[in-house]
């Protein structure tokens, strides 16, 4: 005859084996001396655990630590109040009242958006674009440009500048080309010299 | 005024009486449940309080007192789980450390005193051969009477893990009281 292991026995002897494998094994059970007798011996295993684990320690004063307990947990509770009576901040601003800031902020910017004029609107939203393609993606403006003024021509590009001045005088002339590139001439009054300035942009 | 100088709600009258009911009427269940899992006087004191002050915080969970049990003796057997997992040990108390003397009921004589003493020695150092999930898993099962899906649930695995937990501490056990019959 083939026993069941063990494990199938220390199972069956607590109910914990399902169905089919309880129906088998209690069959065989009734049969086998042997296996009987190790379902007994578990079931007086447990039935011994349960009796002696319902007994407090020996040695043991309950009364006394019974009460040291019920005290510190007194005491635990009381801390943990004033723990929570520091620490909890109430909060800010409810849902509600959030929303309705929300809803106000919201009339208010529509109204004021409304009653500017056409063309400062226009100018607006544009000038807001603007920030907003450059600053969001936080790319320097790659167009180069070249300007003359009283004090040089100036190269910008990438957010950088460079300047080549002028002598102390104006430029007599100053001619600009569609390939790029700015030429001033300059004539020195005293002396007829002519100095003349090219930048040219890429 | 300062945060210091408010002043702390405080816990009307019975609602404490509520909470004193229902710490001395599941005390010692439950400082005997923690007490089997980590089998140390001194840690299950410690787990014991900390357990109650833990479900007392949710004031709201006791109302319903028989669930309000049910769920005491899960935040106990999780508590001493954790403590089990931080400290990966479980160590009985030697009946010399207890730091009260022993003391004696008048019903009981000094030898039969002994005899339970020593019974409890044998039976703790029989669970001290288990691994502390099959131990855990022992006591949920055939001492707290837990179905093995809520075992499996507090020791957070599966029911197929469970029972192979409860076989084998089974098994070890008893083979740990032949033993020492024979």
């Amino acid at each position: 005859m083939r026993h069941p292991q063990d494990d199938q026995l220390a199972l069956f002897a607590g109910g914990d084996l399902g169905l089919l494998d309880r129906l088998r094994l209690r069959g065989h059970v009734r049969g086998c001396d042997a296996c009987r007798r190790s379902v007994e011996s578990y079931r007086s295993a447990a039935a011994r655990l349960r009796e002696e684990t319902a007994k407090l320690p020996a040695g043991l004063k309950w009364d006394s630590l019974a009460a040291e307990m019920t005290a510190n947990i007194r005491v635990g509770l009381a801390a943990g109040e004033c723990v929570a009576g520091v620490t909890s901040k109430p909060a800010l601003m409810t849902w509600k009242p959030a929303l309705a800031v929300l809803a106000l902020t919201l009339v208010v910017l529509s109204g004021w958006w409304l009653n500017f004029p056409q063309e400062q609107r226009a100018n607006l939203a544009r000038g807001m674009q603007g920030i907003w393609n450059r600053d969001a993606r936080n790319v320097p403006d790659p167009t180069v440009y070249l300007e003359a003024n009283r004090a040089g021509i100036q190269l910008r590009e990438n957010g950088s500048a460079m300047t080549l001045m002028h002598p102390d005088r104006a430029p007599s002339v100053i001619s600009v080309s569609t390939q790029g590139a700015m030429r001033a001439r300059y004539v020195d009054s005293d002396t007829g010299q002519v100095t003349i300035t090219n930048v040219y942009a890429q | 005024m300062s945060e210091f100088a408010q002043p702390v709600e405080r816990v009307p009258e019975a609602h404490q009486e509520l909470q004193s009911r229902f710490v001395s009427d599941h005390l010692r269940r439950i400082f005997l449940l923690i007490y089997r899992i980590v089998g140390n006087v001194d840690d299950a004191q410690d787990l014991t309080q900390e357990t109650f002050i833990k479900a007392l915080q949710r004031q709201d969970q006791i109302k319903d007192l028989e669930k309000a049990a049910h769920w005491l003796s899960r935040i106990a057997t999780n508590t001493a789980i954790d403590f089990l997992r931080r400290h990966g040990r479980v160590s009985f108390s030697d009946i010399d450390d207890l730091p009260e003397p022993v003391s004696a009921s008048p019903l009981e004589s000094p030898e039969a005193l002994v005899l339970q003493t020593e019974r409890r020695e044998y039976l703790e150092a029989g669970l001290g051969t288990l691994t502390h999930r099959e131990r855990t898993a022992l006591i949920l099962r055939d001492v707290e009477g837990l179905p093995a899906e809520e075992v499996a649930a507090q020791l957070n695995c599966s029911k197929a893990t469970v029972r192979s937990h409860i076989a084998n501490a089974r098994t070890k056990f008893r083979r740990y009281l032949e033993r020492r019959k024979t």
